[in-house]
């Protein structure tokens, strides 16, 4: 499996609150990342989608406007975004949910309050993702 | 059957507010008993409903501006401590997230709710307790430092117009 670092990672956070974008980005920037972007509500993200290719995309599911989890469902039904995780970032604790982002395409799935601990190991899952979809997408792979 | 149930939302409210402050904004927060002012000077209170046809939870979240300042300072220096808008900003943070906790918990005890956006509220009521009637009010309150300065007091109203009357859960 292709080895991928933390460091080679871009990053999107979309939060409409600024402290939950700050929790994210330190605690991404504690795993080593270097590449991160951070932006407020469903237009910012699209705007910055296409002017940057991200690896990584947290997505808050409730935005002002049009929510995180339509962000998802609409890039997922791009093949060119196969290979981006989309990771749900919530307050929505109900199972229900969690299963309903899931199958749209999430690749996981973090509840709010974000503690350290768990939010390192969901990414390092996510990112073991990654290096399997990169090993798959190379040739013979 | 609903004292059972308030003791269990008592429960998640505390473990949810602790894993907010405590886990997620490096802060040391402790339930504590409920008393009066809740909350020492001008509070920043924010409120969120939660609504289904025949039922409404109404939950209000009032804040020590000493414990948002805090947390603001820790996450955005010195400078920003006494910044309003930072201050509200976790406000209303953590009263979405303590809100989706009860929100998910009702919901499973079969309510229907859905969640709005929580809202500043300012002026003479902010930091006053939910006041319905003759009510008894439960209390939350929280400590946030050696002083024993409350830090934060949550409540929680169910206005359940499924069974005709209106009933006070949780603060």
């Amino acid at each position: 499996m292709a080895a991928v670092k933390c460091a080679d990672l871009a990053a999107l956070v979309i939060d409409d609150h600024l402290i939950i974008r700050q929790v994210l980005e330190q605690n991404l920037r504690g795993m080593g990342f270097t590449n991160i972007d951070t932006v407020v509500d469903y237009q910012s993200a699209q705007e910055k989608m296409k002017q940057r290719r991200y690896d990584i995309v947290f997505v808050d599911w409730i935005l002002p406007g049009k929510s995180g989890y339509s962000l998802m469902q609409e890039y997922r039904q791009e093949r060119d975004y196969d290979d981006i995780a989309f990771v749900m970032v919530t307050t929505e604790t109900d199972e229900r949910h969690m299963i309903e982002a899931l199958k749209a395409g999430a690749t996981s799935y973090i509840m709010k309050p974000v503690t350290p601990n768990a939010f390192q190991d969901k990414v390092l899952k996510v990112i073991d993702w990654i290096a399997k979809k990169r090993t798959a997408a190379r040739p013979g792979g | 059957m609903t004292a059972a149930r308030d003791v269990r939302l008592s429960g998640l409210v505390a473990s949810t507010v602790a894993a907010a402050f405590n886990g997620m904004l490096r802060q040391d927060v402790t339930p504590m008993p409920a008393r009066e002012p809740r909350v020492p000077g001008a509070a920043v209170t924010a409120c969120l409903d939660l609504n289904q046809a025949e039922a409404r939870a109404r939950l209000r979240f009032s804040f020590a501006p000493r414990l948002l300042a805090r947390t603001a300072e820790g996450f955005y220096g010195h400078d920003s401590a006494g910044n309003r808008e930072l201050q509200e900003d976790i406000a209303c943070a953590i009263a979405n997230i303590v809100g989706g906790r009860i929100k998910t918990f009702l919901n499973r005890e079969g309510f229907d709710f859905a969640m709005g956006l929580p809202v500043i509220e300012t002026g003479v009521a902010a930091g006053q307790p939910i006041q319905v009637g003759n009510e008894g009010l439960i209390r939350l309150h929280f400590a946030f430092d050696a002083s024993g300065d409350n830090g934060l007091a949550v409540d929680c109203q169910i206005d359940d117009r499924r069974t005709g009357r209106p009933e006070a859960v949780l603060s």
